[in-house]
Formats: C-alpha cells, sequence, structure tokens
C-alpha cells in the first residue's frame, strides 16, 4: 500500500477541493428531482446535503488515499465534518421555531 | 492536534456528523411531534356541563333520518317514532316495505318521500302516507340522490342512468313526471339538488353549478372552482340567494346570477364533515378543524378538537346550528361539541358511552331542543334555527328547500 503522505498544504488543499466540489451535488439533485414537485423542501435539503457527502467528498476522499494523498483526504473530512455540523446546526435552528408554536 | 489524529478517527468523526446530519431533521420533526400532542389543544374548561344523555342502545346504529312537522321522528333503520322521547315507543314504520328511511323526506301534510325498493325489486320513488299507506310510486334509476321537496307538492330527484347520463327529475304533486333535465357530469357521487327561496333548484354536476328553472329550463351553468380536486360533495343556499358549493376541503360561494364570490379550502387531508349556514350569515364548514366563515369568507374562528394533534381528530359530521346559535358537531373520535356562535367551548361530550357502545354518529336537533343521536339523546338549550341553512337538508323533514325569509 502506498505509504501516505500529509502537509499541512496539502490539509488546505483538501479543504478547497471540498469546498469547489460543494455545486456537484446540487446540480445532480437539481437534475434528478427538478418537476417533481410534490416532495417538500426538508426532503431536497436532506438529498441535496446527503448528496454533498456522498458524491463529493467521498468519491474525492478515496481517489486522494488510493494516491497516497492522506493530507489532501484529511482536508475533504474536514471540510466534510465542518459541512455536516454546520447541517445538523441548520436543521435545529429551522425546527426551534416550531417549538414555540402556539396551538390553540 | 488535528493534524496527529489518525486518518481512520478523522474518517470515523466525519461520518458520524453526516449521520447525524441526515438524522436531524427527521429526528427534530419526531421530537416536534412528540412535544406538540403533549400541549393541551383547546382545553379551555367547558362553559358549562354537559346535558346527561338519554343513552338507548335498541337504535342499532341507525340513527334519525328525517322527522315530520308532528315530531315523529324515522330512523335509517325503517322504525319511527312519536314525539317526547325519542327512545320510547320505536316501533316498525312498514314491514311490508322494507321501509330503509335513508333517502327520506316529509312534506308539511305528512308525506314521507324515499328512495328504496320493495323486496329486493328496482328502485322507485315512494310516497307515503304516515300510516304507511303508498300514495304514489314511480321507477327511480338504480343510482339516485334524495329528493328535495318543493313548496306545492313537486319533487326534485337527480339520478344517473344506465347510460350514464345525470339527470334532474321533477315530479307533480300525484307522482307524474314534468319534465326531465340532462345536468351533465361524470361522478357517481350525486349530490341532492337544492331549491331557492324563488324557486330556482341547484345542482352539481362533477365540478359545475347548475342553475334550473321550476320549469327544468337551465338558467345557467358555472364552473365551481380553480384549483384542486372540484367534486361537489354538497349544496346549500341562503336567504340572501347566495349558494354555497362544498367541495373537497373548502367552499365556493356564488351569487343567484352565478357569479363567483369568494373560495375557501382548509387545510385538510381527511374527509370533510359539511357546511351549514348561520342566520347571520356565517358559514360554518366541518373539516379538520370547524371553521366559521364571514360573509367574505375570510375566517372568524376555527374550532379544533382536543383530538386533534394526538389521534389525528376532525370534524367529519355535519354540523348543526341551534336557534340560539349554538353549533352542535361530532367528530370521527367521537367527541360531541356544543361550540357557542363566538367559537366557544360550550360543553363537550368525550367518547362514545361505554353502556350502549354506540358512537354518536350523526346528531339530529328537533325543533323542541332534543338533540338525537345514534346512542341516544339529550335535551339541550333550543331547537333547530329557522333561518340560514342550518343542517345539511336545511330542516329535519329533509325539504332541502330555503324558505322566503
Amino acid at each position: 500500500m502506498t505509504e501516505g503522505t500529509a502537509s499541512r498544504r496539502q490539509v488546505v488543499v483538501g479543504v478547497v477541493l471540498g469546498i469547489l466540489l460543494l455545486p456537484l451535488p446540487l446540480v445532480l439533485e437539481f437534475a434528478y428531482f427538478h418537476g417533481t414537485g410534490t416532495l417538500d423542501v426538508v426532503f431536497h435539503a436532506v438529498v441535496f446535503f446527503g448528496a454533498i457527502q456522498a458524491f463529493a467528498i467521498l468519491p474525492a476522499s478515496l481517489c486522494f488515499y488510493v494516491a497516497g494523498k492522506h493530507g489532501v483526504v484529511r482536508g475533504l473530512l474536514y471540510f466534510g465534518t465542518f459541512a455536516a455540523l454546520c447541517n445538523t446546526v441548520l436543521w435545529v435552528f429551522v425546527y426551534r421555531g416550531l417549538f414555540n408554536a402556539r396551538i390553540y | 492536534m488535528l493534524a496527529r489524529m489518525r486518518l481512520r478517527t478523522v474518517f470515523l468523526i466525519y461520518m458520524l456528523s453526516t449521520a447525524a446530519a441526515i438524522v436531524a431533521p427527521y429526528a427534530m420533526t419526531t421530537i416536534v411531534n412528540a412535544r406538540r400532542k403533549t400541549i393541551p389543544v383547546n382545553s379551555e374548561p367547558p362553559q358549562e356541563p354537559a346535558p346527561v344523555p338519554q343513552l338507548r342502545s335498541m337504535w342499532s346504529g341507525d340513527g334519525p333520518a328525517c322527522s315530520a312537522s308532528n315530531g315523529t321522528i324515522y330512523y335509517a333503520n325503517g322504525k319511527q317514532s312519536d314525539g317526547g322521547d325519542p327512545g320510547a315507543n320505536i316501533q316498525p314504520f312498514d314491514d311490508s316495505l322494507r321501509s330503509d328511511f335513508r333517502t327520506c323526506a316529509v312534506s308539511g301534510d305528512g308525506t314521507v318521500y324515499k328512495v328504496g325498493s320493495a323486496d329486493g325489486g328496482p328502485l322507485s320513488l315512494n310516497a307515503l302516507e304516515p300510516t304507511a299507506q303508498l300514495k304514489w310510486s314511480v321507477p327511480a334509476q338504480e343510482v339516485c340522490s334524495r329528493p328535495a321537496l318543493g313548496p306545492d307538492g313537486s319533487v326534485y330527484l337527480v339520478s344517473r342512468t344506465r347510460a350514464g347520463t345525470t339527470i334532474l327529475t321533477g315530479y307533480g304533486a300525484g307522482g307524474s313526471k314534468l319534465w326531465e333535465t340532462p345536468i351533465g357530469g361524470t361522478g357517481w357521487h350525486l349530490t341532492a339538488p337544492v331549491i331557492a327561496a324563488n324557486g330556482t333548484i341547484y345542482v352539481s354536476a362533477t365540478s359545475q353549478l347548475v342553475a334550473i328553472e321550476s320549469t327544468g329550463r337551465e338558467i345557467w351553468r358555472v364552473s365551481v372552482a380553480n384549483s384542486g380536486p372540484e367534486n361537489v360533495s354538497g349544496l346549500i343556499v341562503g336567504d340572501d340567494g347566495r349558494i354555497f358549493v362544498q367541495v373537497f376541503h373548502g367552499v365556493v360561494a356564488f351569487n343567484e346570477r352565478g357569479e363567483k364570490l369568494w373560495e375557501f379550502l382548509a387545510d385538510n387531508q381527511d374527509l370533510d364533515g359539511g357546511i351549514a349556514l348561520g342566520g347571520d350569515g356565517t358559514l360554518y364548514l366541518a373539516s379538520r378543524f370547524l371553521y366559521a366563515l364571514d360573509k367574505t369568507g375570510k375566517p372568524k374562528w376555527d374550532f379544533k378538537s382536543e383530538l386533534t394533534y394526538t389521534k389525528r381528530d376532525y370534524f367529519g359530521h355535519q354540523p348543526i346550528i341551534a336557534k340560539d346559535g349554538t353549533i352542535y358537531a361530532n367528530t370521527l373520535r367521537d367527541q360531541l361539541y356544543a361550540i357557542t356562535p363566538d367559537g366557544r367551548k360550550k360543553w363537550l361530550v368525550s367518547g362514545e358511552p361505554r353502556a350502549v357502545k354506540r358512537a354518536w354518529g350523526q346528531p339530529m336537533l328537533t325543533r323542541d331542543g332534543m338533540l338525537v343521536t345514534n346512542a341516544g339523546w339529550f335535551a339541550v338549550a333550543s331547537g333547530l334555527a329557522t333561518t340560514g341553512w342550518p343542517s345539511e337538508s336545511h330542516d329535519n323533514s329533509n325539504s332541502r328547500r330555503q324558505e322566503n325569509p
């Protein structure tokens, strides 16, 4: 197996690469589900954020892992983790309003 | 520290955070729904204790269908009782006719009109004396609405022929066929006609409202709704000539010239109960909630069953309006409510009575203040309203006719 290399520069490259890959799942998700108006916003969002990880971060990480660029892999995973945590916080924020909804 | 972390650990954290992001909306939805179920909905105490029901188990789940002006109540299972205690002296109307009063209507002179068959034969429209003697009988189609009664003894019936044509037929007081008008429409659910105070007959043809003169001539025809499923499930006419059409989860109002006045659509995924019109022009729609709409179709208030969010309860029965403005409405989960005209809980009887194990079903409010249900009756403050369109068929005789104000 290729001996992995890691450096601060590679980690930064991985993070930047993760950011650049973001639009890809958006395009995929939009192309696939466009016109299916019955899907609600929550489902769209789940598909999108799931697709970020499934179609962008993970495949790219696998490629760089095989190439031994462990630093880039770390960078991608750091960014993916950051994006997922942000997403979780976003959901909590969105649903927070429902907790206070007045029901009479 | 991040740089020294093993790649396997970084990957594990990444996977966990990704899983959290995907699961988060579902988890939040579950938590929010669980919390909503704990929130007391419409939990204000009732303004007065509910009247004690006089339970009767003999009605076999067949509720009151119509009543005559002398107080006689005819039940869907073919039985009748005289006035006073509606649970007493229940007897068969006529065994030989195998009476079934689900489509009955009673004219002012006590003649009982009903669509039915004798001993499993073909359907017919029958006019019967209060003594059950047959006055006249005419053949009817296999699919018929309930009849509407004109002021002069005429009877109007919507039916669907074997050829698939929906027709409105007018019969004279003696049972002679006066005319027959095709009204179009493709649905098998036929909404019974209603008659305005000026004699105009309104019928629905799937998604159209049709106005017909008492001579059978079509006056106008309009499309009912612009959005959503459009099958008409109920019609009522106001004292002022406005026509209210109950569509799937909503109401559309028209004036007597067929011009659309307003449309109200409720947020509902279940069946609707029905519509009723108060004497002050307030329209009530029993749906997911009980909605009170003003003359412009704007909601004045809505009233929720206490089990709306916990048991997905909704108002699945026709609302009834009393003379004092109280609205009586039963829900799918047998929450029988009396509601004040300003939308407050007057009283509630929760759940079907265990003693008779029968659902309350669709209540009927007699003119002297007895709320008769499938499982028993209540003595309430006042009888059925005499203005507006206070019950499904306008009055307990099921005339489906608006009186002159």
